[in-house]
């Protein structure tokens, strides 16, 4: 394909008619938007396309290099998945809403400046949190508030990062910053990226706003916003040191929040984060085999944890709860969830035959190649955590441990057709990774790597196994709690109430003191103003227009008197007025 | 066709597949015996190359996790469920 057609233009004007199908027609029509986007970034050609010349800056619409095509790849792969898993949705809005979010993460995905990459940012915060909100209950209200500070806030830090950027090289074009290069206004464009990859200690919207989302709509949030954040990481600030630290320390912050929280959707968002980090990670390494396997698990988590959270969704929407202390036996009514979510389980636990396999290991082997052996290792401490939350605690207490009572169906067919068609590619990914390594940014780096490798096998298996071990003996302490655990929002929590309580006290007080000053004082200058005014308008205007009005009855008056009617009065008046005249000549 | 069968096959013979894990599990600790290990004089390399080693990490990483975060969660992190209102 020679030409270039902007995959985000599918989803952005596709939304504006998604109201006018219904039935089945619709459904058509909602897969086939993410289709031929698909089939778009497919045929795609290298290249930089889409430039425009507005007010003096340099905007790229399309930029197509081997970065930005693994992600269009998989964004409008799991977008079709999304779609599908969406089917039964309903309510338009909420499919309007995701096609806006995908169209705005693909937009950054293709971006050549920094203008475009914040127009599609915002629209991308904009869009989702609808997918909070539609969920109607009050807590996801609240949540998508919060949410929506937290990226406004991250969106001003990389306007701020913009702009000093623009003032101190006059350019807009978002390349690679070199690390030697980078001041003020680079660490402020890296801290708005930070924010939406949720790295430490900027994370804790995701925990908190994710599990609110709608079922659907948190299928198509895990995948989006973190995996852009970790493009344009990828892209502008590769080999970055605090990225490799701040990545490794999200990997087990993760999961050490995952090993103790009770909702289930939470689990699986600290484990966003928990991933993320091996990304973020791999690109502060740098390397080629850590940029490669950033792209690998970014491509391989997509599918993964969009799998785990549908498999969850699936019951929060057939029992009504996604809290794990209310949840169990389930495996006898939900089996094909169960299965299709162990898949996924397995997937992020990085078992052998399975996409994390392939992906993971690549930032982990980048790591130690590297020689890192510090950060390799707390990256395999992840892992543990991973198949211990993931992988065990959370299926074992929803699907088996005790029984709950709870007797639901398994969810509509086309959840169960997208939960079937994302294994199956987890699976494949697994088997055959060369499908994965094929998209990724260094070729040759990718065709060197051999994740099945022995040494790797032997390591991984031992790990997973006796993680399970672990799990089994110390089962009794793992009992779900019905509980909240304190995270960072509890600082910008705080810093609400804390506003709250100055408007409160300070800006409420003083709009009251101002209230009643302009009662007392100002009210009664107003109402003596106005008095004077009352008063000057009575005997002031209206007297000169009134009395105008009374000297021109009363001039009538007069006349009236002098118009007798008769005619005799009238012609000696006239006469008498004539030889007046006569007279006055005649003297002058 | 019913996909709870083969789970439930599988519970009802919870002992036998414990049996075969802890077979599974002895067997990957000899293979990681048996595999070749790059020759490396460096101390981290061959502290990982020592069979068995990654079991250890499992297990001990597996532990320290759940004791640390369930200790963390009952002295400081862990609130009522209704703590923001």
């Amino acid at each position: 394909m020679d030409k270039f057609i902007h995959p985000a233009l599918f989803f952005i004007l596709g939304a504006f008619l998604i109201p006018v199908f219904k039935g089945w027609l619709k459904k058509v029509y909602l897969l086939a938007i993410p289709a031929a986007a698909f089939l778009t970034v497919v045929n795609m050609n290298i290249g930089v396309y889409g430039e425009i010349n507005y007010l003096g800056f340099n905007i790229i619409l399309g930029r197509v290099d081997s970065l930005s095509y693994v992600f269009a790849h998989v964004f409008t792969l799991m977008a079709f998945i999304g779609v599908i898993y969406g089917l039964h949705v309903k309510e338009d809005a909420q499919h309007i809403a995701s096609f806006f979010y995908v169209g705005g993460s693909l937009g950054v995905v293709f971006a050549g400046d920094y203008l475009t990459v914040f127009i599609f940012w915002e629209m991308m915060a904009f869009a989702s949190v609808f997918l909070i909100w539609f969920r109607r209950e009050p807590a996801s209200i609240k949540a998508g508030f919060r949410y929506l500070l937290m990226h406004v806030f991250g969106g001003l830090l990389l306007l701020a990062g913009i702009f000093l950027h623009y003032k101190n090289t006059g350019s807009m074009a978002f390349v690679m910053i070199p690390k030697a290069g980078a001041g003020v206004a680079e660490y402020l464009i890296l801290a708005g990226f930070a924010l939406n990859a949720a790295v430490f200690p900027l994370h804790a919207w995701l925990p908190d706003a994710y599990p609110e989302a709608t079922v659907t709509g948190a299928v198509f949030m895990c995948a989006f916003t973190t995996k852009t954040a970790v493009y344009v990481l990828a892209r502008g600030f590769p080999g970055y040191d605090v990225l490799a630290i701040m990545g490794t320390v999200m990997t087990i912050y993760g999961v050490c929040y995952a090993t103790i929280e009770n909702d289930m959707r939470r689990i699986l968002s600290y484990h966003i984060i928990s991933q993320v980090g091996y990304m973020v990670a791999g690109v502060g390494i740098g390397t080629e085999l850590a940029l490669n396997g950033a792209c690998a698990h970014a491509y391989a988590h997509i599918l993964y944890k969009a799998l785990l959270f549908m498999g969850a969704g699936s019951i929060l929407m057939m029992t009504g709860t996604s809290k794990l202390n209310k949840l169990g036996g389930l495996y006898k009514y939900m089996p094909l969830s169960l299965i299709f979510y162990v898949v996924g389980g397995i997937s992020i636990s990085g078992f052998p035959l399975f996409s994390g396999f392939v992906s993971k290991s690549m930032i982990v082997a980048g790591a130690e190649h590297a020689h890192h052996p510090v950060l390799m290792i707390l990256m395999l401490l992840a892992s543990v955590g991973t198949f211990l939350s993931v992988g065990l605690k959370l299926p074992y207490f929803a699907w088996f441990g005790k029984d709950s009572g709870l007797k639901p169906k398994e969810p509509p067919k086309n959840m169960l057709w997208a939960m079937g068609i994302t294994s199956f590619l987890c699976f494949l990914i697994g088997v055959y990774p060369k499908v994965l390594y094929d998209l990724l940014p260094f070729k040759e780096a990718a065709a060197e790597y051999h994740p099945y490798a022995l040494p790797h096998l032997s390591e991984t298996i031992q790990i997973l196994l006796f993680t399970g071990l672990g799990f089994f003996l110390l089962l009794k302490r793992l009992q779900p709690e019905a509980k909240i655990n304190l995270d960072f929002d509890w600082f910008y929590r705080k810093l609400v109430d804390g506003f709250m309580w100055f408007d409160n006290k300070f800006i409420q007080s003083f709009d009251f003191g101002w209230g009643e000053l302009y009662r007392s004082l100002g009210l009664k200058a107003m109402m003596a103003f106005a008095g004077f005014f009352a008063w000057f308008d009575r005997w002031g205007i209206d007297g000169v227009v009134d009395n105008v009005a009374y000297g021109t009855q009363e001039f009538g008056n007069q006349v009236r008197k002098v118009q007798t009617g008769n005619i005799q009065n009238y012609l000696a008046v006239a006469l008498l007025v004539i030889f007046v005249i006569i007279g006055v000549y005649w003297f002058l | 066709m019913n996909w709870a069968t083969p789970i439930q096959y599988l519970r009802d013979h919870l002992k036998a597949l414990k049996w075969i894990l802890y077979l599974v599990m002895a067997a990957a600790v000899i293979f990681s015996a048996l595999i070749p290990h790059p020759e490396s004089h460096d101390p981290f390399e061959k502290t990982i190359g020592i069979p068995g080693f990654w079991s250890v990490f499992g297990l001990i990483c597996c532990i320290l996790l759940i004791r640390i975060m369930k200790g963390l969660a009952h002295t400081v992190l862990m609130k009522k469920e209704d703590f923001y209102g």
